[in-house]
């Protein structure tokens, strides 16, 4: 009985390797159709990795990925090659206003206007401020910004 | 490879190495939209820090850096990051409405829900619960 329990226990031990070994070589197999993607599989998770044309591709391998019995989960690291457009919100929409609002409310010094339909930001500022300032902005997704702003 | 991404070259590349998800790289009207998901603070610091070595004035018009944080579970601790005053927790998700608490820089307060990109509602240490703006939170 005892013997039996130890036997078992070292397969169980030597099948995550095993396991890996056997799921990287489907894995592959279907990454492969795709020569700019590469694959991993790390104690049951694939990792993907590489350039796809599309979401539509990408997402079709993850889900084939995921069908191989015993992948855990598939890390998604691609890059998407060709995407939708981006879609960019007006900057005098009034909710768009509030979250520009929002994004200087902390900077007295910095004001922002519509010109030409586009989000002009001037004013006084340090080095870090300007940074949470774009990536706020950046984050709305306005178009074009004219970042005008006096960085000291 | 067009003339904005090798001038953004550094950004793409730090985006790839320290592992955002659903990475998005794409020209649309003369700015190079860099979009992705970060799991924490730090991946997403690098891909801004490597934007400053290029644009040291953050001020760029021609690229787009959208990163996000995302994913976060409930209950994650998040530090409190304010340059120097208190963080302001709000009844409602936006600037304009009531201040219901505060946390001050440097605390610890507990994730309940990534509500928006922008805001979260945190609770503090006291109990207070409230939205804070996502940007003065690190994870």
């Amino acid at each position: 009985m005892f013997i039996a329990l130890a036997v078992l226990a070292g397969n169980t031990s030597c099948k995550n390797k095993t396991n890996d070994a056997e799921l990287q070589t489907s894995a592959t197999t279907i990454v492969s159709s795709n020569p700019e993607a590469s694959v991993e599989i790390k104690d049951g998770t694939a990792h993907l990795s590489g350039t796809f044309e599309d979401e539509a591709s990408r997402d079709a391998t993850i889900a084939q990925l995921k069908a191989i019995p015993g992948i855990k989960d598939v890390h998604d690291m691609t890059t998407i090659r060709e995407v939708v457009a981006v879609e960019t919100v007006s900057p005098v929409d009034p909710a768009v206003q509030q979250k520009v609002a929002d994004a200087i409310k902390d900077f007295p010094s910095v004001k922002v206007e519509v010109i030409n339909n586009e989000l002009t930001i001037t004013g006084d500022v340090s080095t870090a401020q300007a940074r949470r300032i774009k990536e706020s902005v950046d984050a709305l997704q306005v178009g074009n910004v004219n970042y005008n702003y006096n960085v000291k | 490879m067009s003339t904005l991404q090798q001038k953004y070259a550094g950004v793409i590349s730090a985006a790839q190495s320290s592992g955002i998800t659903g990475l998005q790289v794409q020209e649309q009207d003369g700015i190079l939209y860099i979009s992705g998901n970060a799991s924490s603070t730090a991946e997403k610091d690098a891909v801004w820090n490597a934007l400053g070595a290029i644009d040291s004035t953050y001020s760029a018009s021609d690229v787009n850096l959208n990163i996000q944080i995302s994913g976060l579970t409930s209950g994650t601790a998040l530090t409190v990051a304010t340059e120097q005053s208190n963080l302001n927790l709000r009844n409602l998700p936006s600037t304009d409405a009531d201040v219901i608490g505060k946390a001050a820089k440097g605390d610890t307060v507990t994730l309940i829900e990534q509500s928006s990109d922008d805001w979260w509602k945190v609770r503090t240490s006291d109990g207070k619960e409230g939205y804070a703006y996502a940007r003065y939170l690190r994870v």
